[in-house]
């Protein structure tokens, strides 16, 4: 199988060191009635026990072939249809076993028919021997064909995955105006080969697992040896092996159940939808997991402060990256805050406002039925509504949708005196303020918050919205992503990890991996890449 | 690293200590004390300040040579070994009071100010409570995350009053300071009196920080205490200055949560206009550290005095007494002045400068030195885990079919 260690067993089986009871292996035996049960070695036992375990699906084809004529030995070949590329089928497979190698008399066991077919015949990169049940099936559903021969006690699987999968696109989640264009896609092994194009060294070693009982999905992880932290590995590797769960269908499966702390607004593990980004935080010395049927990595340890990176922010010019992190934060904390704000200065601390304002804004209010907290809870609702609405409806409805959000809500609303103009500008500029995050996830957090924040504001003010943020901060502080603080180089202070944080220095300048993160070799660059001045004449 | 980790016990950094202590002396003291000063030592009191500064440090020296002693040991675990069993209860007891009553001085100042400026007319225990929530929550998550969030707050401490100073220096009159030692060098003096006892004594809490502080760390320890009370006797400096500069002798000395009133001072070009609030949250974050400290201290002295093998229990019933305390333990924001201007400074002196000055002594003269490790036993992660399976493996295999679709159980 493809665990590298552990052989199946689940975390917590190892390390009880006692039997299963009996309510698990009657699920184990649910689960897998073939596992570790080996093939017949009559051709049509085989078949007719994968028709029936199969339940006669189909999209299961089985080609007979007759592999000498004396003897009238026969072989069988069992694919999925539309999971395997049928010209490479044809071409690699079919055609060499139509062409006769076997001694026609048939001086040769079946055994052995299998080992020359897999030497000289089957012209497919990847072949492999099967033995189990187990094993017929995962490689079966992969995209393999199996091909049985009369008598033997194996069968032969070779790789023609093939079939209708999406191509390399543009990343959807996380555009970017100056770098590559390619975003990940839903085949595990176009994402590994994306990330191979990107750091082309031996040391980038990967392992894989198969997760879910059922699902049978790939789950890689991908790390560059020597540069990511052993124990984070080795604790990555035992939560990865203690999942046991029917089904893996997107990476979001694992992240929750890998996660630390699950009790967080915060994400504590990133994904990424970009190659570069993910090679760059495997050079930094983090390790990213890839599951196979999604775009989306897994990037773990992950720190709040990296939510704020873009990967454009590397590639341009450290100015202005400089200022566009700066403009991040500042707009993560206005989707957090604003209207709460809004709310805690207009209900209890009125001498905040410059005069001229204030009355401004009492005006607007005259005539409003509703208490400013009221309003800013309304308008925050039927903004989430909008933008669930907008997310899940087809697109052909979204004209709609924006005009009836846009005009006849933002609008009518007002002329109707049913909220204050005031309220209505606080809650879009929140809106566009939390779409500024170069990460979807992390505005989650800001969006749910928003609204206890808001109750806080409400009731006690600027003291509510402090005691909250102390609570905010105090959690933040308690979260670890893999052993590693949340908050990392800001709490516990690590000032030479400030240069990727707030700012973004020069590339020259960042010289070293971030702190406690790569293990052995820390040293970015040479002292040569600082640019040099030149000799003064 | 599981989720336990460092609930119980953790590393600090000498950092975060320092760090801790700046906090814990601005605390309360920030809006508090300056009053107390000024009212006393008039327009020389930055002077007391500055005179105090010293004292800030001299006093952590004895806790200091303490921990030199004992290095793994808190307060109430060395006292045991120097002053015998039932002799160091006895002392930790007083401790014990000590920070009950300091815990139920600080909730108190938190909510007289919210009360008197903020919030006129929300009654005085809903303040406490809430506020007390915040730090229940933070006491049980340990001390490691006590000191990340002073790491924050620090920043954002320093960054608004530095921003706030800022803001007044037009106001700035130096005629408020004249005349100079109008009384000669006795007023000053005399100043420091509320000093000696309002932060400084209060320090002593550090004795049950100090075993935390990384090994590694040690050496940088007394470097980065230095360098905590310079900072702290120069911002409580500047604060005065500009209290009295900006506001003048007579109005600073009457109003009862100074920096509070002169930050209302602030108006640039009538658009930042009585930005107060901002100190307000500064200082509401100050306190939470003082307070949240406060109650850490003295959950982990009663722990250790009791044998316990973790101090979280005790947090939620200990603030149960604390918020009534905290409502009788004063009549009112006068009498506070009046009280820490007072009785206070003898009472935490005697707490924080004399009986660790006798444990100290009587530690020397008996030779006492011990190595040995007095953090709680770790917390075992599978506890929890191990007690369900216990459960399950009872009530048969109906039961443990479901819980494992429930929990398909990460590590």
């Amino acid at each position: 199988m493809l665990r590298p260690t552990g052989q199946g067993k689940t975390k917590a089986d190892k390390k009880a060191g006692k039997r299963p009871t009996k309510a698990e292996r009657h699920e184990q035996e649910q689960l897998d009635p073939f596992a570790d049960k080996p093939l017949f070695k009559s051709l049509t036992q085989n078949l007719e026990s994968i028709k029936s375990e199969l339940g006669e699906s189909q999209d299961i084809i089985f080609r007979e072939l007759l592999l000498t004529d004396i003897r009238r030995t026969k072989a069988l070949i069992v694919y999925v249809q539309g999971m395997i590329d049928d010209e490479r089928m044809n071409e690699f497979i079919i055609q060499p076993l139509h062409r006769d190698l076997f001694p026609q008399d048939g001086s040769i066991e079946p055994q052995e028919m299998l080992e020359l077919m897999k030497s000289s015949q089957l012209s497919t990169g990847i072949v492999t021997d099967i033995s189990d049940w187990k094993l017929l099936f995962q490689k079966l559903f992969m995209g393999y064909c199996i091909i049985f021969v009369e008598g033997a006690d194996h069968a032969v699987g070779a790789n023609v995955i093939g079939g209708a999968r999406r191509g390399v696109e543009e990343p959807k989640t996380e555009m970017a105006i100056r770098g590559p264009r390619e975003g990940f896609t839903e085949s595990i092994r176009t994402n590994t080969s994306l990330l191979r194009r990107k750091i082309r060294s031996p040391k980038l070693w990967m392992e894989q697992w198969t997760i879910g009982e059922i699902s049978q999905t790939p789950v890689s992880i991908m790390y560059v040896k020597g540069l990511a932290d052993e124990n984070v590995l080795k604790d990555l590797r035992e939560r990865l092996e203690g999942i046991n769960i029917d089904g893996i269908l997107e990476s979001g499966y694992i992240e929750e159940l890998i996660t630390d702390q699950v009790w967080s607004p915060f994400p504590t593990i990133m994904s990424i939808e970009r190659p570069d980004a993910v090679a760059g935080n495997l050079l930094e010395g983090r390790i990213a997991i890839l599951v196979d049927g999604t775009p989306f990595v897994l990037i773990v340890p992950s720190i709040l402060n990296m939510f704020f990176q873009a990967s454009e922010d590397y590639y341009q010019r450290f100015d202005i990256a400089t200022f566009l992190r700066m403009l991040r934060f500042v707009s993560f904390m206005i989707a957090l805050l604003m209207p709460s704000v809004y709310v805690a200065i207009v209900g209890y601390h009125q001498e905040m406002i410059p005069t001229q304002l204030l009355l401004k804004l009492a005006a607007q209010r005259e005539g409003v039925p509703f208490p400013a907290y009221l309003e800013a809870f309304i308008m925050e609702l039927v903004f989430e509504i909008l933008r669930e609405a907008v997310v899940r409806m087809p697109s052909a409805a979204g004209n709609t949708i924006s005009i009836v959000g846009g005009l006849v809500i933002g609008q009518s609303v007002v002329e109707a005196g049913i909220v204050s103009p005031a309220v209505v500008i606080v809650v879009s500029f929140t809106a566009i303020a939390s779409f500024v995050s170069p990460n979807y996830s992390l505005g989650i957090a800001a969006r749910l918050l928003r609204f206890f924040l808001l109750l806080a504001a409400s009731t006690l003010g600027f003291y509510g919205i402090g005691v909250v943020v102390l609570m905010l901060l105090l959690h933040l502080s308690n979260l670890r992503s893999f052993g590693m603080p949340y908050i990392k180089p800001f709490a516990p202070m690590f000032l030479k990890d400030m240069k990727d944080t707030l700012v973004r220095a020069p590339l020259w300048l960042m010289r070293e991996r971030p702190q406690k993160l790569a293990s052995g070799n820390r040293i970015r660059q040479s002292i040569e890449t600082e640019p040099r001045k030149e000799p003064e004449q | 690293m599981s989720k336990y980790a460092g609930i119980n016990n953790a590393e600090i950094t000498s950092g975060q200590a320092a760090k801790l202590l700046f906090l814990f002396a601005l605390g309360s003291a920030a809006l508090i004390l300056p009053t107390a000063v000024t009212s006393i030592a008039r327009q020389d009191g930055w002077i007391s300040m500055l005179l105090a500064g010293p004292f800030n440090y001299f006093i952590l020296i004895i806790y200091l040579a303490l921990v030199e002693r004992f290095p793994n040991l808190s307060l109430a675990q060395y006292a045991e070994k120097v002053l015998g069993v039932w002799g160091g209860k006895l002392l930790t007891l007083l401790y014990i009071f000590f920070f009950l009553l300091l815990s139920a001085l600080v909730l108190r100042n938190i909510s007289d100010f919210l009360n008197l400026s903020v919030l006129p007319l929300t009654p005085e225990w809903f303040i406490d409570v809430t506020f007390m929530i915040v730090i229940i929550y933070g006491v049980l998550l340990g001390i490691e995350t006590i000191a990340r969030t002073g790491e924050i707050l620090f920043g954002w401490g320093m960054f608004v009053i530095v921003i706030v100073l800022f803001s007044l220096f037009n106001q700035f009159d130096l005629h408020n300071f004249e005349p100079f030692l109008f009384n000669g060098w006795q007023q000053p003096i005399k100043g420091m009196y509320p000093i000696l006892g309002f932060p400084i004594a209060e320090f002593v809490f550090i004795t049950a920080i100090f075993p935390l502080v990384k090994k590694q760390d040690r050496k940088k320890l007394r470097r980065s205490l230095k360098l905590s009370a310079g900072a702290i006797t120069f911002v409580s400096t500047l604060i005065t200055v500009f209290l009295v500069g900006v506001m003048g002798v007579s109005e600073a000395s009457r109003s009862p949560f100074a920096v509070y009133d002169m930050a209302k001072n602030i108006n640039i070009e009538e658009v930042l206009v009585r930005v107060e609030i901002l100190v307000a949250m500064v200082w509401i974050g100050t306190v939470f550290m003082k307070l949240v400290l406060c109650v850490y201290v003295l959950a982990v002295l009663t722990a250790q005095m009791l044998k316990l093998t973790t101090y979280r229990p005790l947090v939620v019933p200990y603030s149960f007494i604390i918020v009534p305390l905290a409502l009788m333990v004063y009549r009112n924001a006068a009498h506070t002045q009046v009280f820490a201007m007072g009785v206070w400074t003898i009472y935490s002196l005697f707490h924080g400068f004399f009986l660790p000055l006798v444990v100290l002594v009587i530690a020397v003269i008996r030779g006492k030195k011990d190595t040995s490790d007095g953090s709680f036993p770790p917390v075992r992660e599978n506890e929890d885990a191990d007690k369900k399976e216990q459960n399950l493996a009872k009530n048969g295999s109906d039961q443990a079919d479901k819980q494992a679709d429930k929990e398909p159980a990460p590590a």
